[in-house]
């Protein structure tokens, strides 16, 4: 037992106990594991980034689109997927300012970004990005004065 | 070599090829890397020179598994595992030579690395760059400069990333007194005797500097790049630390005064080596991506610097060690902590706990507990930590097996061709065998095609004839950009095709939809079939 007072043997052990700690720690109060980012997750928009698309549901439609999915803020963005067919794609709604790319549509704060075509090598008929961007831009100038979206 | 070391290491080894053999029986780690490796060695059975004078092509390694090649990828990746099993032997000698009282700890740390097993059965030239980093470090050990230099002077033309390692045993042997300048004869060798010969075949001296190993830059307008920050996470470096090997958590306990000058010279290229790597995908140079994989060659050293820690887990020295030793661990501790944070998950922590505690009841003196311990570390990374290598077919090709669901669903699919830009579609169809009777034909990517002409002489006929060997197969049966049209494309021919940025550089989408009916669209990836006519 008399070993167990070397600085060989308690400085590891205390840095053990320091492990299990964090492990215990780690399972009172879990970070979403690093594998969330990259594996498909359930869409979920917060009450603040729906009050911003003027209430927009899954099931809506948009400019003949319907909305299937609608997630976020999600690392700075706030995602609604719409599809019609076997045709889906994305809008995304960022801060203005925080992308360097020109967006096809901007409000006072925020611009809106489209993407995530499935299938990949689909054209999208034309003006629907025009009509569908533009129409969620109309929701969202409807709003953003009053709505503040943490996240976002 | 005591007998219970070297029957230790004989099971070690063992392991190290009924665990990698499994996992090739199941395709666990099939990879597009590891299938270059073995069309780089049929190659060599095609168009000899054409390929060796290819640098691209990693020519000793190309020669080396040219003879199995022809035998199919089956017997090539066993012969691939046995190869990079060479490593674990070879580790345990070079540790006996260095004074390890236990050298079979570092051929353990070998033998039981996640990355090391999933590369070395996955084909992947990775693995092979561990067997030279082993072999140079044996001969290094054993002051067999001339031959160290020779092969470190191979190995460059094998990763080429292993520069690195070859500045730092110049860099020793011209520090060591007397000088051994052999070692520097070594290292011209090959690059001498290659560089002389291709300037025959090419007809100019300065062949290697106009058909390099690697493009210097991505081509231009590449989207891959676009979707490539280059810039690795706390998280994603931990995992491929854990991924090489587990026992990192106890190297904070390492004490270079105790190690050996091969040793001490071995941590400087590991220090360099990852700073290298984790910094040069920020500006793309030489095509490196944030691959883990490429930090496997550090694995022979840390086995060595593992080792030492593991031999002196005892009790018999000084208090002061042992709060350095507590010092050390703890800052894996603080990493670890941080990595949870991040989001990187605890698996870190626990490694973390589990070598600290084989530390503190060897220090405690009792040294077999210690090392059950870390044995134990060991076969819990064998097992469950591979991940951060991020080389598994489920990570890379996770849409593999849902895309042969979907063909078996169609038997009145059968005999038709398949069009794919899935680099494994044909090799895991054909491994599985549970679908005879397609033809897969792979849609050769811009980029690729473009490293392949860029990198080849156009003048000597090297690139027609690199050209002309692929024909026989190239991930399934070729089809290069500019054939690939809508009307040269057989009616109802079946299109697999992943989620690619580079795909619409070779399949323009305002030319394929109106000729392609969607059929499944999953994550990842759609199948269809071509029309009969185009939509209008």
């Amino acid at each position: 037992m008399s070993r167990w007072r070397s600085a060989r043997a308690w400085a590891p052990a205390l840095v053990a106990v320091a492990c299990l700690l964090g492990v215990g720690l780690a399972a009172i109060d879990p970070v979403s594991p690093r594998e969330a980012d990259h594996a498909p997750r359930e869409p979920q928009v917060s009450d603040e980034g729906r009050a911003l698309l003027g209430g927009l549901a899954v099931g809506e439609r948009i400019m003949g689109w319907t909305v299937h999915a609608i997630d976020g803020p999600h690392e700075g963005v706030l995602r609604v997927d719409v599809g019609r067919d076997d045709v889906r794609f994305a809008l995304m709604v960022v801060a203005k300012g925080t992308s360097p790319e020109a967006a096809p549509v901007e409000t006072e704060r925020y611009v809106i970004f489209y993407g995530h075509v499935q299938p990949p090598e689909t054209a999208l008929p034309d003006g629907t990005i025009r009509a569908t961007t533009h129409a969620l831009a109309r929701r969202i100038r409807a709003h953003e004065a009053t709505v503040e979206v943490p996240g976002l | 070599m005591r007998s219970g070391s070297r029957a230790a290491v004989i099971l070690l080894t063992l392991a190290y090829v009924v665990l990698a053999g499994i996992a090739v029986h199941d395709d666990r780690f099939l990879h597009d890397e590891g299938l270059l490796t073995h069309l780089l060695a049929a190659l060599v059975g095609r168009e000899p020179a054409a390929t060796i004078f290819l640098q691209k092509a990693r020519p000793p390694l190309a020669v080396l598994y040219a003879p199995f090649a022809s035998a199919g990828l089956g017997p090539f990746l066993w012969v691939h595992v046995l190869v990079s099993a060479a490593a674990v032997p070879l580790m345990a000698a070079t540790a006996r030579q260095l004074g390890h009282a236990r050298p079979e700890l570092a051929a353990a740390v070998v033998a039981l690395s996640p990355m090391h097993l999933g590369a070395g059965a996955a084909g992947l030239m990775n693995a092979d760059a561990v067997v030279g980093v082993a072999l140079v470090l044996w001969l290094w050990s054993h002051a067999r400069w001339l031959a160290a230099g020779v092969v470190m002077g191979m190995l460059v033309w094998v990763r080429a990333e292993l520069g690195v390692l070859a500045l730092v045993l110049a860099g020793a042997a011209l520090l060591e007194r007397p000088r051994q300048w052999r070692a520097i004869a070594g290292l011209a060798a090959f690059p001498l005797v290659y560089g002389a010969a291709g300037a025959i075949y090419h007809g100019d001296v300065a062949w290697m500097l106009w058909f390099p190993p690697a493009l210097a830059e991505p081509m231009a307008d590449n989207p891959f790049w676009h979707t490539q920050h280059g810039r690795a996470s706390l998280p994603e470096v931990m995992g491929a630390a854990l991924a090489i090997t587990p026992a990192v958590a106890c190297l904070g306990a390492w004490r270079a005064s105790r190690a050996s000058a091969v040793e001490r010279a071995g941590l400087v290229f590991v220090v360099v080596f990852v700073l290298a790597l984790v910094v040069m995908p920020r500006w793309r140079v030489f095509n490196f991506d944030l691959s883990p994989r490429y930090l496997l060659p550090v694995l022979p050293v840390l086995a060595l610097a593992a080792g030492r820690v593991a031999e002196r887990m005892g009790a018999g020295d000084e208090d002061s060690s042992g709060l350095r030793r507590g010092v050390g661990l703890g800052l894996f501790a603080a990493l670890a902590f941080a990595v949870e944070r991040l989001g990187g998950g605890a698996s870190a922590l626990i490694v973390g706990a589990l070598a600290a505690a084989a530390l503190a009841v060897g220090g405690a003196g009792h040294s077999r507990l210690a090392h059950a311990l870390l044995g134990g570390l060991l076969a819990l990374g064998a097992i469950n930590l591979g991940d951060g290598a991020r080389i598994a077919r489920r990570q890379h090709s996770f849409g593999l097996d849902n895309v042969v669901d979907r063909l078996r669903e169609h038997p009145e699919w059968a005999g038709r061709p398949i069009y794919t830009n899935e680099p494994l579609l044909d090799a895991y169809l054909a491994r599985s065998g549970g679908l005879p009777g397609f033809t897969v034909h792979y849609l050769v990517q811009a980029d690729q095609l473009y490293e392949i002409t860029s990198l080849s002489n156009p003048v000597n006929g090297q690139r027609q004839a690199l050209l002309g060997a692929l024909r026989h197969g190239f991930y399934g049966t070729p089809i290069l950009p500019d054939e690939l049209v809508p009307e040269g494309v057989p009616v109802a021919a079946i299109f697999v095709l992943r989620d690619d940025a580079r795909l619409a550089m070779v399949m323009p989408p305002e030319q394929w939809s109106p000729w392609l009916r969607i059929v499944h669209s999953d994550p990842g990836t759609t199948i269809a079939v071509r029309r009969e006519e185009a939509l209008r």
